[in-house]
């Protein structure tokens, strides 16, 4: 059923996936903060250190947040599907939770210094 | 030539439906945002049976009359840029003549996801959900392979009944 050249290409991109996944897992580092962003605009960031819960308004729609021991998770959406639930916790960075019909994405950011090196 | 047409016409009437199937019972296997993408098992059918014109005449009435009924304005954009994009690679790896159908279904599932994620970025205006990209593509891959054996069988049974 498979080609020779199947197995090339298939090889090729399980190289390109899981090696830029490893490269994205060795370059991430725990958070020190969250950011909101709802169609590309900053709404805020928030410390990781302080647990807090946080509505995040939109032109679209409505998603609460979470900060709980030093992890960041949407716990509540009003899109109709809730993918961003799915995403589960995040605290590194490198790691990010998205809400497509609300266009809210939540990234970790890492010190001020780091911040630099990962944008 | 014309007798492509009905087929072409119950083709995109099934791939709807599994389309629909999807939308009824998403399934999420732990990445938010995955599908099987089960449509493109018939697209795959069509591309091989029908020629890359018609198939795409088949996708193209998919993705609207999918957007139209159970979808949004959003959903379609996403499904439009996949479907186009995959089914562009698709068609060109299938002329080259070195891969099979699964080999061509794979690398229509990553395009797929790919050609997904980038309008994804551009619709919410981060580019940090690019991080996403290693888990999309091996995932299209895996479902691209998985409906490309489907296609496999089923273009393998046409055949025998000619």
């Amino acid at each position: 059923m498979f080609q020779k050249a199947d197995i090339v290409l298939g090889i090729i991109l399980l190289a390109l996936g899981f090696g830029i996944l490893a490269l994205l897992q060795s370059l991430s580092v725990p958070g020190y903060s969250v950011a909101v962003t709802v169609d590309g605009a900053l709404q805020g960031v928030y410390d990781l250190s302080e647990n807090r819960i946080v509505q995040i308004e939109s032109a679209n729609g409505h998603n609460t947040m979470e900060i709980r021991d030093g992890q960041v998770s949407m716990i509540e959406a009003d899109c109709p599907n809730g993918d961003c639930m799915d995403f589960g916790s995040i605290r590194q960075t490198n790691q990010v939770v998205v809400c497509l019909p609300n266009k809210v994405v939540l990234t970790i950011r890492g010190s001020d210094e780091l911040d630099s090196i990962s944008y | 030539m014309s007798n492509k047409i009905p087929v072409a016409a119950i083709l995109a009437s099934l791939a709807l439906i599994f389309s629909y199937v999807e939308f009824l019972f998403p399934l999420s296997l732990g990445i938010p945002g995955i599908k099987p993408g089960l449509a493109n098992i018939v697209i795959v059918v069509a591309l091989y049976r029908l020629g890359a014109r018609t198939a795409l005449m088949v996708n193209l009435t998919r993705i609207l009359l999918a957007a139209a009924l159970f979808g949004s304005v959003f959903s379609g954009l996403y499904s439009l840029a996949g479907g186009l994009v995959s089914f562009a690679v698709m068609a060109a790896l299938r002329k080259t003549d070195l891969f099979s159908t699964a080999g061509v279904s794979m690398a229509g599932g990553v395009f797929h996801n790919l050609a997904q994620l980038t309008v994804a970025a551009l619709i919410v205006e981060s580019a940090q959900i690019l991080y996403y990209f290693p888990l999309l593509l091996l995932a299209g891959m895996a479902a691209g392979v998985l409906n490309g054996v489907l296609a496999t069988w089923i273009l393998r049974a046409l055949r025998d009944v000619g």
